[in-house]
């Protein structure tokens, strides 16, 4: 919904992201996902009395990266703050973030949304480390300490956007991009890219902005645009019949689809940040920084960009940057073809629906060579689809599969004209219309050709021939 | 010249010692029995290399010592024991049990936990080594303030929040004394979680001080400094965040170094204000603490603090003196003593004024308490020690904490708060400001010479403001400050005067302290 009765969401997005080291921020144990609870655990990362803590110059870089993927300003100094407040999840009684200095202010994420051009400003990126994991068993509480320490991006976007569309547009392209630039696996089910969306109300037209409330760990795009129209309704509603909206945190219910009360907003002081002392100032100096631009991976929209270019359709092009695996995969394919409208073609076809479902798959050059059997006119598109997906069912070359199952296109003119020869014998009627002038019955004959030869013989030699023939 | 003497032998041959002791007075210092005195110094001074021996007779009678002609020290306990022990004339072992012994007989509260097993092994294990010379405190026992971890060893921070609470690692700084021959006696009693300064806020009850066990021997570290003093350990490790290794040096007669912040690996240390403490070494001379220096300093990839590095500084050979309006004549005379050293020693020295004086402890009791409230909150209930009969967490929290403890907390907590309009912040902008203007007198200065303290030892509960108003500068601006002994009070009790460097400056610092400390009659 863009509006509900005559009222438009503001909406901010915080998104966290696991960043993709090896070990945790501040200590040195495995940062992967899973494991034995409390297994991948250390004094520093259970906060234990007088463990200190060591920033992962790898946790350092890929905020970096984050920051430079995301058009930000790295900033040359940024400190490191404890945030503080009681869970059980937070063996410290405080989490290590950076509130007052953060790494990267002042980025941007642009995209399409219905054809139009969007762009949503990122406010500012900092580096934390993530929390415990609770699971409850009836009224038992458990507490798994694996992912303390893990290290965290967290994006804070302006209230730019103003539809749930929208929200969901700019939280799919931040996620291509960050997996793009390699800093994250941004899956949200396993919680390494985690949303929480900030939502206000106001009359369409107004420039005031409304009270905001804030929807926790949503976990998949499909649900913050649940959460926002459930916001827009709820807050909306309440105005409409005479309350007012209260500061609140709140969680969507993924099964009513609905927002439901978690509690009031802890003012900022609540939280009694202070500089982090165990952890001196960081300096990101630009040498560094430069070193990591130049290390950056190329991002999707100027990967789409360049497919664009070399006369891929638009959609073609965005589904294969929509992943990198496809868009890596393509990139080989792109250098050992001579057609890589067609490969791209077959690719969207044939070969992404596989790769998506994570099957195995043809190596890259398989379906460059299926390009080029079609751009060289040995194969027509149809016998090229065939030949891939036998290739990819038998394990064989396309070119192996097209020999073997005849897939080629018919050259042979003695062949062909035999073929006429027969198409004619059963088409008298249609003969003499031709002798007679009828040029276009020409088409029946060439049909019938077609048709003897399952579809392989070579157009334009055909058309040619069977001209011939009629002279 | 040195002589080999008995200890009477070395009274009389010193002419300063026209005491009765009995042998039986010497308990735990068999193994020191006799020890090496110059005469002849012709002031006749004893000059005991053995600080030990010598530091004991002088307090078992100090009254009649404190009526005589002064009596300088020369002392380097800690090399001479390695010594010993490296040229096979001491066991280790046999040295340790002795410091054992005296350990678990102390009526001082000195102790925790004694570390009986863990001394015997490691002595064992360096009688058993054949390279004992690489290891300079081979053999000497080391006595460890309790929110300092040792893998495996009962760590409480003498509170019932952390009463069953065992590390599983160890202090670096700890690790780095072993490895160099130290021997670990126990863990040694201190004001809860390092918040106090007069040793009566531990869990397990108030410390003592050995001069004078109807005083307080000053805290938090007061074990440490009862430790050495009472002779159960001859070196130790402290920790220091406004004072809390000086001060109790002070009262007890020793020398302590709060290094630089960022020399030593705070890896270990149960910090109470991060930001503003270091594990300190204390010791009976500045000679010991400085070779616990050199031995335990320097980086550590688990610290991040220590990751610095301090310019070169070129010397001007002037010293700045501070000494307040209010100051006491005992602190006077402690300052003026020492300085007058120094100018002997070729120092131009000018007086001073140091920032913020009056407002300073506002200062760092905000910072610290705001640090604290912070640090402790991790000992929420769930995860250490004592639990509360009625099951909250609140409660467990409250009657896990002493009192103090308590203020200092909420205190924290209200001055993070939005309600103290920004008292920390205000704090963290006055502490540039006196970093600043400390810079400014290290231009100009290449030492600072305070007071240490205004008296000397005081009963407990008896306000130690004063003597942490001269030691909160060192923390507040992570500069070097060592103490040592410059002056007896008016009970006879010694007091310190401090030495203050510029950051990275701590062997200097320890440099001028071992040559002052020499010369100078207290």
């Amino acid at each position: 919904m863009v509006s509900y009765k005559g009222y438009e969401p503001v909406i901010g997005v915080e998104v966290h992201v696991e960043l993709r080291t090896s070990e945790k921020a501040f200590c040195r144990c495995s940062a992967e996902y899973g494991g034995d609870p409390d297994s991948k655990c250390c004094p520093v990362c259970l906060g234990m009395p007088g463990a200190t803590p060591s920033l992962n110059p790898e946790a350092h870089r890929l905020a970096v990266l984050t920051g430079l993927a995301l058009g930000c300003k790295i900033e040359r100094v940024s400190r490191f703050d404890r945030k503080h407040y009681f869970y059980p999840d937070l063996p410290k009684g405080y989490q290590i973030t950076q509130f007052y200095d953060p790494l990267c202010r002042d980025g941007a994420v642009t995209f399409e949304l219905d054809g139009v051009r969007r762009t949503v400003g990122i406010e500012r990126i900092h580096l934390e480390e993530d929390a415990g994991k609770l699971s409850y068993k009836g009224d038992k509480l458990s507490i798994d300490n694996n992912r303390c320490g893990v290290p965290l991006a967290e994006i804070v976007t302006r209230p730019h956007m103003r539809s749930a569309d929208e929200a969901m547009a700019f939280v799919d392209e931040l996620r291509r991009i960050l997996l793009f630039a390699g800093v994250s696996d941004c899956k949200m089910n396993e919680g390494s890219l985690r949303c929480d969306v900030n939502v206000s109300v106001r009359p369409v037209g107004s420039e005031t902005p409304g009270v905001r409330c804030e929807i926790k760990n949503i976990n998949s795009i499909n649900f913050i645009g649940r959460a926002v129209d459930a916001e827009l309704v709820r807050q909306t509603d309440l105005i409409l019949s005479g309350g007012t909206v209260e500061v609140q945190t709140r969680r969507f219910n993924e099964d009513t689809l609905k927002t439901e009360y978690m509690r009031k907003k802890e003012k900022t002081a609540d939280y009694r940040y202070i500089r982090e002392p165990e952890i001196p100032a960081v300096i990101t100096d630009e040498a560094y920084v430069e070193s990591v631009r130049r290390e950056m991976p190329p991002l999707p929209a100027k990967r789409e960009e360049e497919l664009r270019n070399i006369g891929i359709k638009a959609e073609s092009a965005k589904l294969i940057c929509s992943l990198p695996k496809l868009a890596d995969y393509f990139d080989l394919v792109k250098k050992e073809t001579s057609d890589a409208v067609t490969a791209a073609n077959l690719f969207v076809s044939e070969i992404i629906p596989v790769m998506r479902r994570g099957e195995p798959c043809v190596p890259p050059e398989y379906l460059a060579r299926c390009a080029d059997m079609f751009a060289a006119g040995d194969v027509n598109i149809v016998s090229a689809r065939t030949s891939l997906r036998l290739s990819l069912e038998e394990g064989i070359s396309p070119h192996t599969a097209a020999e073997r199952h005849g897939l080629f296109v018919l050259k042979d003119e003695g062949l062909i004209k035999e073929m006429i020869e027969k198409a004619c014998a059963s088409n008298e009627k249609t003969v003499a219309q031709i002798r007679a002038g009828k040029v276009s019955a020409k088409k029946v004959i060439i049909g019938g050709v077609m048709k003897l030869s399952s579809g392989r013989a070579e157009p334009r030699l055909l058309s040619r021939l069977v001209d011939e023939f009629f002279e | 010249m040195k002589n080999r003497v008995n200890l009477t032998e070395a009274r009389m041959a010193a002419g300063c010692l026209k005491l009765d002791i009995e042998e039986n007075d010497f308990r735990g210092f068999s193994h020191v029995a006799d020890f090496t005195a110059e005469s002849g110094d012709g002031d006749g001074n004893l000059m005991c290399d053995d600080s030990c021996a010598a530091v004991s007779a002088f307090e078992l009678c100090r009254e009649e010592i404190f009526e005589r002609e002064p009596v300088s020290r020369r002392i380097t306990c800690a090399s001479k024991l390695a010594e010993d022990v490296y040229r096979g004339e001491k066991k280790a072992v046999s040295i340790v049990r002795e410091y054992l012994r005296q350990a678990k007989e102390s009526q001082n509260g000195t102790y925790i936990t004694v570390m009986e097993a863990e001394a015997e092994r490691i002595a064992e294990q360096l009688d058993r080594r054949t390279d004992c010379e690489s290891l300079p405190l081979a053999g000497v026992p080391l006595s460890v303030k309790d929110n300092i971890c040792i893998e495996g060893i009962l760590t409480t921070c003498a509170s019932r929040a952390l009463e069953d609470f065992v590390p599983t690692y160890s202090s670096t700084v700890y690790s780095r004394l072993i490895a160099a021959g130290a021997v670990p006696v126990g863990k040694t009693n201190m004001d809860e979680f390092a918040v106090g300064a007069d040793g009566s806020t531990s869990y397990f009850g108030p410390c003592r001080n050995p001069l004078d066990p109807s005083l307080s021997p000053g805290g938090s570290s007061s074990g440490s400094a009862a430790s050495l003093a009472e002779g159960s350990a001859v070196i130790s490790l402290g920790s220091d965040t406004g004072g809390s290794a000086r001060i109790p040096a002070s009262y007890c007669g020793l020398a302590a170094l709060k290094p630089t912040y960022g020399a030593f690996s705070r890896w270990g240390l149960v910090g109470m204000a991060p930001s503003l403490e270091q594990i300190c070494p204390m010791a009976r001379c500045v000679s010991d603490v400085r070779l616990m220096f050199e031995i335990a300093s320097g980086h550590d990839a688990r610290d991040m603090t220590t990751c610095v590095t301090w310019e070169k500084r070129r010397r001007n050979g002037r010293i700045g003196v501070f000494i307040p309006s209010e100051v006491s004549e005992t602190a006077r005379k402690a300052v003026e003593r020492c300085v007058a050293v120094l100018k002997a020693e070729g120092y131009e020295a000018d007086r001073v004024e140091l920032p913020f004086f009056d407002e300073i402890l506002g200062v760092y009791y905000t910072i610290s308490s705001a640090e604290a409230a912070s640090n402790l909150a991790r000992f929420d209930g769930l995860r250490y020690g004592y639990r509360s009969e009625k099951g909250d967490i609140l409660s467990t929290r409250n009657e896990s904490f002493g009192a103090p403890l308590r203020e200092r907390l909420a205190e924290g907590a209200y001055v993070l708060s939005e309600k103290s309009g920004g008292a920390y912040a205000r704090a963290l902008h006055m502490r540039e400001q006196i970093k600043e203007k400390l810079n400014e007198l290290f231009g100009d200065f290449d030492l600072l010479v305070t007071p240490m303290s205004d008296t000397e030892a005081a009963s407990f509960g008896e306000t130690v403001c004063t003597a942490e108003r001269y030691a909160v500068y060192a923390n507040l601006a992570g500069i070097p400050a060592l103490t040592f002994p410059a002056v007896r009070g008016e009970r006879g009790l010694p007091v310190g005067v401090q030495l203050m460097g510029a950051a990275g400056d701590d062997i200097f610092v320890l440099e001028t302290g071992e040559a002052v400390e020499g010369r100078l009659a207290w």
